[in-house]
């Protein structure tokens, strides 16, 4: 008989003097049988565990696979977006060269910390702390926009810090347009701080829920094209226009810091006789 | 046929052993508690044998003596199986053959069986008389003092038997000398 079958047979003795010991002494049957069962058990929880994940990894891993195949798609989407854009501003350039057209320069953000937010009252306002060495400076109508979209404007600063009117206020009002369509509107806060109206667009106007409000940059204080919202509802009330409902871009609840632009509004004395646009 | 002669011998030592341990159980307890004929028996048969052979005899001389002493069934037989297949997976790797490398296996083989039997009384929680140090050493020394007395016995005896042997095979060819 090999050394292997010995050992085999003698490890089966054992274990069989050692049942027989065991019951012999009932007291500590029920402790052998649980130190026994526990590494068992532990044996095919951890096998199930093992199963389980490597199931979940598998899943996870198919659908990390499929989005990161959409990412894939839309960064081509995007990367031929761009490149049509690039191509377009090339082009411009080159119809604007002999009109001797110059666009305006980029805008200088200014990146400031909002200490206090009050969006549900009946005076919407936040209060920006402005960059060191900065508060001496006339920040007076001056743009507020965060990375989602447009804040509001600055109705007065002492200081440090610069008081923004925000675009929910009843008292705000937004040169805006609807970016599918180029039609040019006014944006007003309403009496619900969560909702932003967009005026003066008549009846024959298309206009959708679901369709992007921009800014115009035809009010003189806000620049083009920065985001205010999304059209939630469209409803005639019988008035020669739209009813039309915004929620706005930008998360008034989340608020932690804003950008102020450092761009020239248009002299108040210029604005005389406005509509009141971009006040 | 080796194994079968070892067989019987290791069968008659054990009746002997066996005897011994009731004799001396009836007529001196004491000496009877002190030295361990069985564990003797089991390290001796192992050294002179492969595992096989210390394993079985351990658990054979182990059973005998679960009955002899009247202990819990199953004890001495799992002390005594796995000394006897650790004594001679042991002699396989050193000279087993020296006195006093059998009477160091004895030694420890007497404190790993003690240790044995302690620890799973112990274990089990079973009410026996478990002894204390002191017992487990004299135990040790008594029994290592016995094992040197029956391996230059057992040497004495073999001597005597080979001298024997040689006079029988000599003693016609003597004769015709004469």
């Amino acid at each position: 008989m090999s050394e292997r079958w010995v050992a085999v047979l003698f490890a089966v003795s054992l274990a069989a003097l050692l049942a027989l010991l065991t019951l012999q002494a009932p007291q500590r049957a029920g402790d052998v049988a649980l130190w026994l069962e526990g590494p068992i058990k532990r044996f095919v929880a951890a096998a199930g565990g093992a199963v389980d994940r490597y199931r979940e990894d598998r899943s996870s891993r198919a659908a990390l696979e499929r989005d990161n195949e959409d990412l894939r798609t839309r960064l081509l989407e995007v990367e031929s977006a761009y490149a049509a854009i690039v191509g377009l501003g090339l082009e411009a350039g080159l119809v604007s060269e002999p009109l001797r057209y110059e666009p305006p320069a980029g805008a200088d953000l200014l990146r400031a910390d909002i200490v206090y937010v009050d969006h549900r009252s009946w005076r919407r306002t936040a209060i920006l702390h402005l960059p060191d060495g900065l508060n001496r400076e006339d920040w007076g109508r001056r743009p507020v926009t965060t990375i989602d979209g447009l804040l509001g404007r600055v109705v007065s600063s002492t200081g440090a810090y610069a008081r923004v009117l925000l675009v929910t206020d009843r008292a705000s009002s937004v040169g805006a347009m609807i970016e599918r369509t180029r039609r040019q509107g006014i944006v007003r806060g309403t009496a619900d701080p969560g909702a932003l109206s967009l005026n003066f667009l008549p009846l024959q106007v298309d206009v959708r829920p679901g369709d992007r409000v921009i800014t115009a940059g035809i009010d003189g204080v806000f620049p083009g094209g920065v985001p205010i919202g999304t059209i939630t509802s469209v409803e005639s009330n019988g008035d020669l226009f739209h009813d039309i409902r915004i929620v706005p871009s930008v998360d008034l609840g989340s608020l932690g810091h804003a950008f102020l632009w450092r761009r020239e509004p248009l002299p108040e004395g210029m604005m005389d006789g406005a509509d009141g646009i971009g006040r | 046929m080796g194994r079968m002669a070892s067989a019987g011998r290791f069968a008659g030592a054990l009746a002997a052993v066996a005897l011994v341990e009731l004799l001396l159980g009836g007529l001196l307890p004491a000496a009877a508690e002190t030295v361990d004929f069985f564990v003797l028996l089991v390290v001796l048969n192992s050294v002179r044998g492969d595992s096989l052979q210390g394993f079985a005899g351990g658990l054979i001389a182990g059973l005998a003596q679960d009955v002899v002493t009247s202990s819990v069934f199953g004890l001495h037989s799992l002390a005594c199986c796995v000394l006897g297949y650790a004594a001679a997976r042991v002699s396989q790797r050193i000279l087993a053959a020296q006195r006093a490398v059998t009477l160091a296996l004895i030694a420890t083989g007497v404190l790993v069986h003690q240790v044995i039997v302690i620890g799973l009384l112990a274990l089990l929680e079973i009410a026996q008389f478990s002894p204390g140090p002191v017992a487990v050493l004299l135990r040790v020394v008594a029994t290592t003092v016995v094992g040197l007395v029956v391996i230059w016995s057992m040497g004495k005896a073999r001597g005597w038997m080979e001298t024997r042997t040689k006079r029988r095979k000599l003693r016609p060819a003597r004769a015709r000398l004469r």
